[in-house]
C-alpha cells in the first residue's frame, strides 16, 4: 500500500486554530502541516474544547478542508457513559462537516464509530493500548484506518507492529506525551481530600509535580512528561518502520510555538524523505524552544525521561 | 460471589477458609503484580485444591503483551485451559479472541486494565468473547454500573476493597517513565525491559510517593498528592448485590496473609448479613477496627517501598 506521509499537530480549540491560522497562514499553516487533530482528549472542560463546541468544530473542519488540509477529530480518552451523548454529537458534527477521520482512544467510542458512523475513517488512539501486531491486526479487521500504537513501545517493537499491512500507523514525535489518565482533576482537588473544586481552567497554566529529583507535568486530569518528547532526529527511522503520520502533541502549546515546532519538524521530515539524514540543527532548534529539556520516551528502551540522540540510535 | 486475592497457595487456603468463593491468581510473568506473588507450576495444585472444596480460581493474565510476549501468551493460555481454571482475566482484545477461539470452555473476563467506564466498551469486550467485565475502580457512578449490566447483559465484577490507583488502570505509564532498564530475565531466558507497568506489571507506586506541585516556580502544595485513600466499599455492598453484580472483589495479591484473611472475613460477614436481613442491614461500628487495621497494613506495605 502506498502511503502519504503526514505531519500533523493537535489543536484543542478554535482559539488555537485561529492563532495558528493568523500567525502563519502562508508561511505557516499552509506549508507546514498536512492536517490537524481537533479536540482535547484529556478533559471535556478544557476551554473551548472542540468536542463540546460543535459550531467551532464544523467551522474549523470546513476551513481546513477548504485549504486542502486533513481534519481529524480526537475523542475523550476515557469517556464515562454520561459523556457518550456529547461524543456522539461531536462525531456527527464532524462527519457532517466532512471530517477525514475520527480518533477513538476508548474501545466503546471505537465501536460507536464503526457501527453508527461507518462513513468516518476510524483511528485507534494511543490510549487504546495497542502493544502488539496481533492486536493491530484485530483493529484493522474491525475497520480501523489508522492506529497509534502505545507510546511505550520501543522503535524496534513499533516496527513489528507497524508491519501489519492495510492500515496506517501514526507515532507521536513531539510531546509532552501523556503518562496516564487520572480519575479526577488534581488541580481541582483540595489538599489530599477527595473534594473537588469548580474548574478554574488551571490547566492553562503550566504545573509541574516534582518527585525526588525528577518531575512530571500535571494538566489536571492527565499527567504528562516533564520533558518535551522529541524524535526530530529519528524521523527517517520511523519512516523505515512503516509510520506514515508524524504527530506533534501540541494540546497545551501556544499558536506561536505550534508554528515554530511545525517549521522545524517540516524541515526535518523533508530531509528524512529526501534521504538527507538527521541534522543536528533540528534538535538544537527544538531545544531552543523549551526550558523543560528533551527526552524521547521509551523509543530506545531507556526510561522515558532520557534523551538519546541520532548518534546513539539503533533504529 | 466474594473473590479474594491469592498471592500464594497458603494465602488462597486462608482466603477460602475465611469465606472466599473464588480467588484470583496471577500466572507467572503475565499478571500485574510482582513475580513473588504469581503462580507457576503450583497453579494446578491451587485449582485442584479449590475445586476439591467446591470453590473456583480465576487465572490472571492481564498485562498487555508486546510482540515478543505473544508466544508466551499462547503457551500459557493452553496451560491455563488444560489445568481447568474457571476463568482467565485478560486485558488485550487479541488475547480475548485467542482464548475464545481456541479454548471455548475457558471463560474470558475483561480485566480492570481495560478501564471500562461505559456500556459501549463493555459491549466491545463482550463481542471479543468476554463473559464478565470488571468495571473500572474509578467508576463511582452506581447508575452507570447498573446501566452496563442491564444494557449489555454481561456479568459484572467490581472491586469492593483495597488500594486504588491515581490513574485509570491500564492507562498509567509513570513507572517506566521514571525508571526502566534492559536486563536479562532468567525466567524467560531473554533480555527484556524491566520497569513497565502495563506490559510487565512492574508498578513502582509512583502515585503513592510524595511530590510537590509547582507553577511559575511557586510551590502550591506538597505531600502525597496523587495518593487516594483505600477503597472501602462496605456501604456499596447492598447496591451491588441488588443490581446483580456477580463478583465482589478484594484487591491485594501482594499484601500479607493476615490482610487477605481479615479482609475476606470482614466482607464475607457483611455480605452474609445482608442476605440474611437486607432491610435492617447497615455498616456496623464494630467493623471499623478491622477496616482501620487493613488501611494501616496497606500503609505499612507502602512504607516497605520507603515512600510512606
Amino acid at each position: 500500500m502506498s502511503l502519504s506521509i503526514e505531519l500533523v499537530a493537535c489543536l484543542p480549540n478554535k482559539k488555537t486554530f485561529d492563532g495558528v491560522d493568523a500567525g502563519g497562514l502562508n508561511s505557516g499553516l499552509d506549508y507546514i502541516f498536512d492536517g490537524f487533530y481537533l479536540g482535547q482528549p484529556y478533559c471535556l472542560k478544557s476551554q473551548g474544547n472542540f468536542i463540546v463546541n460543535h459550531d467551532d468544530l464544523r467551522a474549523v473542519v470546513g476551513a481546513l478542508r477548504g485549504r486542502g488540509k486533513k481534519a481529524y477529530l480526537t475523542t475523550p480518552a476515557i469517556p464515562k457513559g454520561k459523556d457518550l451523548a456529547m461524543v456522539r454529537k461531536a462525531i456527527a458534527a464532524a462527519v457532517d462537516a466532512g471530517i477525514d477521520g475520527v480518533e477513538a482512544h476508548d474501545v466503546g467510542v471505537f465501536r460507536i464509530l464503526r457501527n453508527e458512523f461507518p462513513q468516518a475513517a476510524a483511528h485507534v488512539g494511543n490510549f487504546a493500548n495497542v502493544y502488539n501486531e496481533k492486536t493491530a491486526a484485530l483493529y484493522k479487521g474491525l475497520g480501523a484506518a489508522r492506529i497509534s500504537p502505545s507510546n511505550e513501545l520501543t522503535g524496534e517493537e513499533l516496527a513489528i507492529v507497524a508491519g501489519v499491512e492495510g492500515v496506517e500507523f501514526a507515532r507521536a514525535v513531539h510531546g509532552p506525551l501523556p503518562l496516564g489518565m487520572a480519575y479526577a482533576c488534581l488541580l481541582r482537588r483540595t489538599g489530599d481530600s477527595e473534594t473537588v473544586d469548580p474548574c478554574r481552567q488551571q490547566c492553562a497554566i503550566e504545573h509541574f509535580m516534582e518527585l525526588d529529583g525528577w518531575r512530571m507535568r500535571s494538566v489536571g486530569t492527565s499527567v504528562l512528561m516533564g520533558e518535551d518528547y522529541c524524535l526530530v532526529e529519528h524521523l527517517a527511522g520511523l519512516l523505515g518502520a512503516g509510520v506514515s503520520t508524524m504527530r506533534l502533541e501540541t494540546y497545551f502549546d501556544s499558536p506561536e510555538r505550534i508554528i515554530a515546532l511545525g517549521k522545524i519538524y517540516r524541515q526535518a521530515l523533508d530531509d528524512a524523505l529526501a534521504g538527507r539524514g538527521a541534522g543536528a540543527e533540528h534538535v538544537e532548534a527544538v531545544r531552543a524552544l523549551t526550558t523543560a529539556g528533551l527526552c524521547n520516551g521509551w523509543h530506545f528502551g531507556q526510561s522515558g525521561r532520557e534523551y538519546v540522540g541520532a548518534g546513539e540510535s539503533n533504529v | 460471589m466474594l473473590m479474594s486475592p491469592a498471592g500464594s497457595l497458603e494465602g488462597a487456603k486462608l482466603a477460602f477458609d475465611a469465606g472466599a468463593d473464588v480467588v484470583y491468581a496471577g500466572v507467572k510473568n503475565l499478571s500485574m503484580r510482582p513475580k513473588r506473588v504469581e503462580f507457576d507450576q503450583n497453579l494446578g495444585e491451587l485449582i485442584d485444591y479449590a475445586h476439591g472444596r467446591g470453590s473456583q480460581v480465576y487465572a490472571t493474565t492481564n498485562v498487555c503483551p508486546k510482540p515478543s510476549d505473544i508466544p508466551l501468551f499462547e503457551k500459557r493460555m493452553a496451560e491455563v485451559s488444560a489445568l481447568g481454571a474457571d476463568a482467565v482475566i485478560v486485558s488485550d482484545p487479541w488475547v480475548m479472541e485467542h482464548v475464545r477461539d481456541n479454548y471455548p470452555n475457558l471463560p474470558v473476563h475483561a480485566s480492570i486494565m481495560t478501564s471500562v467506564v461505559n456500556a459501549e466498551s463493555a459491549r466491545f469486550y463482550k463481542e471479543r468473547g468476554a463473559s464478565m467485565v470488571v468495571v473500572s475502580r474509578s467508576l463511582g457512578d452506581l447508575d452507570e454500573i447498573r446501566r452496563i449490566k442491564d444494557e449489555v447483559n454481561v456479568d459484572i465484577e467490581v472491586f469492593v476493597h483495597g488500594g486504588i490507583c491515581y490513574m485509570f488502570d491500564g492507562d498509567c505509564y509513570m513507572s517506566s517513565y521514571w525508571r526502566q532498564k534492559r536486563d536479562f530475565d532468567p525466567d524467560l531466558g531473554v533480555f527484556r525491559l524491566f520497569g513497565q507497568n502495563n506490559t510487565k506489571g512492574e508498578c513502582q507506586l509512583i502515585c503513592k510517593r510524595e511530590c510537590s506541585l509547582t507553577a511559575d516556580g511557586e510551590e502550591l502544595a506538597k505531600g502525597r498528592l496523587m495518593r487516594r485513600p483505600d477503597d472501602v466499599g462496605l456501604d456499596r455492598l447492598p447496591a451491588y448485590i441488588d443490581m446483580g453484580v456477580r463478583v465482589l472483589k478484594i484487591e491485594g495479591r501482594a499484601m500479607s496473609l493476615n490482610y487477605i484473611a481479615e479482609a475476606t472475613k470482614l466482607y464475607r460477614q457483611a455480605i452474609d448479613l445482608y442476605y440474611a436481613d437486607p432491610d435492617r442491614w447497615q455498616v456496623r461500628d464494630e467493623w471499623r477496627p478491622a477496616v482501620d487495621q487493613l488501611i494501616e497494613e496497606r500503609l505499612d506495605y507502602e512504607r516497605t517501598w520507603h515512600i510512606g
